[in-house]
């Protein structure tokens, strides 16, 4: 099911499908990592607060409202 | 110690505008940059190659450091410029346009790009833009032993086969591999071979053939490929070159024609390429066994808990605040004794009293007591800043901090310059660097200036700590925050704009290297003293001028409808408060003085002594906060911001003098 990936709950896992938002933060974003097709784990979410997800072995720390920019997948 | 240093960096100084002459005659010289990701281990690689070497200063017109050091090697002068941290070459960030443009123009003779072994892929994603410049590259593979612990070994001869450059693997913590590390920069640096760049898959490769054949011998001075990705990606630095109208064109098609397929904007394919390329790489020559989780990495759960991490995260700022005024009180009482020894220089000289006086109590008394709060207050607090930024600490508190930082409008990067405030202003302010748009800044610097650095806690300790008790004391510091929260929920609302959204790497825990953390804090130290001291001083004879000039009681006259019938302090307190503005401490020692006395209870009554206080916290920040806001923001917003803090701490200041019979009561 994609949905954003603020969603996920601590623990889950999902494959990125997609980025939306202006190109600026989408190039962030993708420098960083997420692109299409990665994998990411989320490690710590604060209720209403950022979350800390794992991409490539780096945690980056996300406000929600970028964590909403990024729709994932669940993993086969 | 500080006289040598001063003298090294004249020295430095002096072969800075040597080579600048020297430069087209001898080619001996050999320019070596430095490129890594932030956190890669880059400044730990830069000070164990250059010492104590080292000017820090700023890139030309822009407000990101720049370090620069020079070494000895074998009779040739070796100049090492460390670019900022950065994770991409696309100019998303000043740093980035700032590595680019040195890459670029400076024609750095060989780069070293240090990556941190235990996160391979995302390194190589630089490396490969780094390459794609084609300047000759050495790779430093740095932070094995981390990696190591993550159960991830790195094959090293491979990792150099598939990119095509050489790579030596380092701890450069430990100093490992250093050495071979500068000899094979210079070896490359002589060859001055080009790099042979990364291909990438599909139609993004062919696309750069493509624009490649039409770029061709067009522009000689820049790497074709990379022109041509740069093309592809409708880089703004482009306008500069006025690219024929054809080739973009064509580079227009081809870009329409890939996002149709790929229904993805052209940034994130090409992204997505190089990362390809780089976890292609990473797969090849790194290899994982799983590891029992390391005590740090348990610990950080605990420390991003979302219960427990608050509470880790206030009990560890309570107690480490709390040494370091204690510490800072043991070290000051220590430095004043060996300073009040001076005076004796002084008395026996035989000039005027005027002279004397300003020699004195001008001069010297404003350095003394710029020293005995900078050495005993500011530089552990620095050691301890410095401590929390190579430990990673202080990126948890930013994660943790998000969500109330939001309602101030900036992100949980913004807790940093407000930490920086209670040590002392101007760091905190100059710290405000860090945020993205010139709305936080602002507002960073703002509730930044309302911190109670050093000097005011000296106030609020002194004052109300000792004569009213410290639960009292402990009350102002409450306060503070809580007018820090409300004044930055109006901010965030009535000031135009949105806040970012916050996007920051959290690196792993890692306990701290001593002497880099050391050497950090002392040039933080020396930055200080450059910035506040002069003031300090300068401000310090304006006192004996005035005093000599008998111009206090006209002072405290002007100033009584305010100071006596608003804030309900005795009218000798608007002299006090007026020298305020100098530094903040200064306000107890001239109370003592103009009353003859250090017991202040004579003077001031519990209300008196409360409403002081609060106003010392809270009313315009000293000169130095003052210069070097106008340094960040420029004259006119540093203007309003004091105006306003003015303002507000009458406001404040007023209603607790007006509300203290129902207080206490």
């Amino acid at each position: 099911m994609v949905r954003p990936l603020s969603t996920l709950k601590v623990g889950e896992k999902g494959k990125i499908v997609r980025l939306i938002g202006g190109i600026g933060i989408i190039k962030r974003l993708s420098d960083l990592g997420f692109v299409p097709e990665q994998e990411v784990e989320v490690i710590r979410s604060a209720p209403r607060g950022p979350i800390a997800i794992k991409v490539k072995g780096t945690v980056y720390a996300l406000g929600r409202g970028v964590a909403d920019k990024i729709y994932v997948d669940d993993l086969q | 110690m500080l006289l040598v240093e001063g003298l090294q960096i004249r020295y430095m100084l002096t072969t800075f505008s040597e080579k600048t002459e020297l430069s087209h005659i001898s080619s001996r010289e050999i320019t070596i940059a430095l490129a890594g990701n932030p956190n890669a281990g880059k400044s730990v690689v830069f000070n164990q190659l250059t010492g104590g070497n080292q000017i820090i200063g700023n890139w030309p017109g822009k407000t990101v450091e720049r370090t620069e050091g020079w070494i000895k090697y074998r009779g040739r002068r070796i100049r090492i410029v460390d670019l900022p941290g950065i994770y991409s070459l696309s100019t998303y960030t000043e740093e980035e346009l700032i590595a680019r443009e040195f890459i670029i123009s400076g024609t750095p003779d060989v780069i070293i790009n240090v990556i941190d072994a235990s996160l391979l892929e995302r390194s190589l994603f630089l490396t490969l833009q780094l390459l794609e410049m084609e300047r000759p590259l050495l790779l430093a593979v740095n932070q094995l032993d981390v990696a190591e612990s993550k159960g991830l070994k790195t094959d090293i001869n491979t990792l150099s086969k598939l990119l095509r450059v050489p790579a030596i693997g380092i701890i450069a913590t430990k100093g490992i591999g250093l050495n071979r590390l500068l000899t094979t920069a210079i070896e490359l640096a002589e060859k001055k071979e080009r790099v042979i760049p990364p291909t990438y898959g599909g139609e993004i490769e062919q696309s750069i053939i493509e624009l490649v054949k039409s770029l061709d011998e067009v522009y000689p001075e820049y790497p074709t490929r990379w022109l041509a990705i740069k093309i592809l990606e409708k880089d703004e630095w482009l306008r500069q070159l006025n690219i024929s109208q054809g080739i973009l064109d064509r580079a227009e098609e081809i870009r329409v024609e890939i996002e149709k397929t790929h229904k993805e904007p052209i940034e994130i394919i090409i992204s997505s390429e190089r990362y390809a390329l780089a976890s292609h790489i990473t797969r090849n020559s790194q290899f994982y066994e799983k590891k029992k989780k390391t005590f740090l990495e348990n610990l950080d759960m605990v420390l991003l808990h979302p219960v427990l991490g608050y509470i880790s995260m206030l009990l560890f700022l309570l107690t480490a605040f709390m040494t370091l005024f204690k510490l800072g009180e043991i070290g000051s009482s220590l430095l004043e004794k060996l300073f009040s020894n001076l005076d004796v220089l002084v008395i026996n000289i035989p000039i005027s009293d005027i002279l004397r006086n300003l020699l004195f109590d001008g001069i010297l008394a404003g350095f003394v007591s710029g020293i005995t709060i900078a050495l005993p207050y500011i530089l552990p607090f620095y050691i301890f800043l410095s401590f929390l930024e190579n430990s990673g600490y202080l990126s948890r508190i930013a994660f943790l901090t998000d969500s109330i930082m939001h309602k101030l409008g900036l992100h949980g990067k913004g807790v940093i310059p407000i930490i920086m405030g209670y040590g002392c202003n101007v760091p905190a302010i100059l710290g405000t660097r860090i945020l993205e748009s010139r709305r936080e800044r602002i507002i960073a610097s703002f509730l930044s200036m309302l911190i109670p650095c050093s000097a005011r806690t000296i106030v609020i300790l002194g004052l109300v700590g000792i004569f009213l008790g410290i639960k009292w004391a402990f009350l102002i510091y409450i306060l503070d925050l809580i007018i820090i929260y409300i004044v930055g929920l109006f901010m965030n609302r009535y000031y135009p704009g949105e806040t970012p959204g916050l996007i920051m790497e959290v690196p792993d825990l890692r306990i701290p290297v001593l002497k880099p953390t050391l050497r950090q804090s002392w040039f933080r130290i020396k930055e200080f003293l450059y910035v506040a001291l002069p003031y300090i001083v300068l401000g310090s004879v304006l006192l004996e001028v005035l005093k000599l000039l008998g111009w206090f009681d006209v002072i405290n006259k002007i100033l009584s409808p305010v100071v006596v019938d608003w804030l309900g302090l005795p009218l000798i307190t608007g002299i006090v408060l007026i020298f305020g503005l100098l530094k903040k401490e200064l306000t107890l020692i001239l109370l003592s003085t103009f009353s003859g006395t250090t017991n202040f209870s004579l003077i001031l009554n519990p209300r008196q002594m409360f409403v002081f206080s609060v106003f010392v916290t809270l009313y315009v920040p000293c000169l130095a906060t003052i210069a070097s806001l106008r340094k960040e923001l420029g004259r006119f917003t540093a203007f309003v911001l004091v105006l306003l803090e003015i303002l507000l701490a009458l406001l404040i200041a007023g209603i607790i003098n007006h509300l203290w019979i129902y207080i206490v009561s």
